[in-house]
């Protein structure tokens, strides 16, 4: 297994952050921090504001109240391309406009790299191949990023991101509109990602994605949140009902490789 | 891995090829339109007066034929070649700067605002020169006023330019209507009329240089761009994510697309379709990187305006306005590529 080496060891430390949109605020006093090889899942509720504190933390959402830091740097002072350096981020799944082939759409992850009149040269094209190929979708390659499978999209945009070469990998919802094996297929690739080194911070639907596939869980409800830890202490039965309103088991499946844990919601409301 | 090397090579010499063919078409329909027209110069004629600048040969050729050559054929041809090669560039350019590639380059009011600027100039009885510089200016005044209304717009600088080109672009098209409604019908008119049709048959050489200008400087910076093109295509967000800040980068494509379309119209009126049609055609040809997408849909606009503008000089006695031309061949063509992606 390849191991990503970290550039530095810094810490990515949410603190205090508050955030609306005119008079209604989305985002209050949520605080939390990450880890290298951590694997952070963010449960919670459509419209809780998970793409909002990604908003934050990339930047886009500048008004936000309260502080983002890496290390001992304040996330407000570093500019686009040195916060591209730290974090990357992969975006929602949607169908592309223009058909760039895999290559192409990877080969993009190098841009803040280099000057503004200048094309990739040896080096980029090199870490996009490496990238490909650790996604190992290099029989893709050549392939258009619209004519691939949604699954297989996600991991060319995980592979952008890794050819970005940043430390911290942000993704929202990464899994959403992918059929039942895709999202197998790529919660565990970032589950690897996560022990090769990087940092990860992923915003799931499926409480079943972070129970199983994530180190630490964040579940946000109204802007705060609501509860904070490992898959096992962060997340029960009352937690769950709070979050979503509905009433869930969760139990343990054992098997002869592990176990796994799934949620049952109760037959009767 | 060796495989898959040998199939990326192969696909970059494939484009690098398809560029060359289209860099032949480009010089095949360049020196063929010198031959068409009421005026014969057969092709041995042509190469002895093209040559006889470079090299001196005893002339087997009449002064007539030579002077069709240089004062009537080649600025014509040259200014075709420009404009195609412009439209293209910039309907290429704006496209991938707004996501969508059913944007043309009127999108953002160029062609709006140099077509009011013309029939201002014409109702003001302005010399044919001064005409194309008012019509620049004020095509290059109609893209500011949108990126002034834009920066108001608070929610997308995106949408911003979108609404804003459409309601300048209304704006100066209500102002040429207004301009036709005093203007005299006897004479200024159809001379209007006739301008906006878009027509390259009064082109002179001074109108040409006075246009290669800024048509020049725009295809320079957007080829020095080149691979910066595709990340716009991404999106604010997305291209903000991997390090690059869109707004300089944008700030400049709008800049080079608004020089070059203000530039185009002009000098030869409302051509339409062009920058529509030949991106996507390019796109089909060599894939969607711009480092290929933009040169083929220089050559590949400069090619088929010259080819337009053949049939406009040759096709009736009197010529047929470029603009009817490029839309009666353009639509249908659009049409089909339409079509034929719905099966796909």
């Amino acid at each position: 297994m390849m191991e990503h080496v970290m550039k530095h060891q810094e810490i990515l430390s949410v603190r205090e952050v508050s955030f609306g949109y005119r008079n209604h605020p989305v985002l209050q006093k949520v605080s939390f921090s990450l880890a290298p090889k951590d694997f952070l899942c963010l449960l919670g509720p459509n419209g809780v504001g998970k793409s909002t504190l990604f908003r934050c933390i990339l930047g886009i959402n500048t008004g936000y109240s309260g502080n983002i830091f890496l290390g001992n740097k304040n996330l407000r002072t570093l500019s686009t391309r040195e916060l591209a350096e730290k974090i990357a981020y992969i975006p929602q799944y949607s169908t592309p406009v223009f058909g760039y082939t895999v290559f192409e759409m990877v080969l993009m992850g190098t841009a803040g790299s280099h000057s503004l009149f200048s094309s990739p040269g040896k080096a980029q094209k090199e870490a996009a191949h490496r990238a490909i190929e650790r996604m190992g979708i290099s029989h893709l390659s050549d392939r258009s990023i619209a004519e691939i499978s949604g699954g297989e999209r996600q991991l060319a945009l995980i592979a952008r991101a890794l050819a970005q070469d940043a430390d911290y990998l942000l993704m929202d919802e990464p899994t959403a509109n992918l059929d039942y094996g895709n999202q197998i297929r790529v919660m565990q690739m970032i589950s690897s990602l996560a022990q090769q080194g990087y940092g990860i911070l992923l915003s799931t639907h499926n409480p079943e994605h972070a129970l199983n596939y994530a180190n630490r869980i964040l579940v946000l409800k109204d802007g705060k949140v609501l509860s904070e830890g490992s898959p096992q202490t962060a997340v029960d039965r009352q937690i769950l009902n709070e979050a979503y309103g509905v009433n869930v088991r969760i139990h343990s499946i054992e098997q002869s490789d592990g176990s796994y844990l799934v949620c049952v919601p109760d037959q009767i409301q | 891995m060796q495989k898959k090397e040998g199939i990326r090579k192969e696909s970059r010499e494939g484009r690098i090829r398809t560029i060359l063919l289209l860099g032949i078409l480009f010089v095949v329909c360049f020196l063929g339109s010198f031959l068409l027209g009421r005026y014969a110069v057969s092709p041995k004629e042509l190469g002895g007066i093209l040559l006889s600048r470079l090299i001196s040969i005893e002339p087997f050729w009449s002064s007539a034929a030579e002077r069709v050559v240089f004062n009537i054929r080649l600025p014509r041809v040259l200014s075709a070649a420009l404009i195609g090669a412009g439209l293209s560039a910039a309907g290429l350019c704006y496209q991938g700067l707004f996501q969508n590639p059913m944007v043309s380059p009127d999108v953002l009011g160029a062609s709006a605002g140099a077509g009011f600027g013309a029939a201002l100039g014409i109702l003001l009885g302005f010399s044919y020169f001064n005409i194309s510089a008012f019509s620049f200016v004020c095509g290059l005044g109609a893209v500011l006023l949108v990126q002034l209304v834009a920066s108001q717009v608070k929610s997308s600088p995106m949408i911003g330019l979108v609404l804003g080109g459409i309601m300048i672009s209304s704006l100066f098209s209500s102002g040429i209507s207004f301009i036709k409604l005093v203007a005299d019908p006897n004479d200024t008119l159809p001379e209007i009329t006739y301008w906006l049709m878009g027509s390259l048959s009064a082109i002179r050489m001074q109108d040409l240089l006075f246009a290669v200008i800024p048509i020049g400087i725009g295809c320079f910076i957007l080829l020095l761009l080149r691979w910066r093109l595709n990340i716009l295509t991404l999106g604010e967000e997305e291209a903000r994510s991997i390090g690059v800040n869109t707004r300089i980068l944008r700030y400049v494509v709008i800049l080079c697309a608004t020089l070059i379309t203000a530039a185009c119209v002009s000098i030869s009126g409302m051509i339409g379709w062009v920058g529509l049609v030949i991106p996507h055609f390019a796109r089909m040809m060599v894939g969607y990187d711009y480092r290929a997408t933009l040169p083929a849909s220089l050559l590949l606009g400069a090619s088929f305006m010259m080819l337009v503008d053949n049939l406009s000089r040759t096709l009736t006695t009197a010529e047929i306005p470029l603009g009817i031309l490029t839309s009666f061949v353009g639509a249908p063509f659009f049409l089909y590529l339409l079509l034929k992606e719905g099966k796909r």
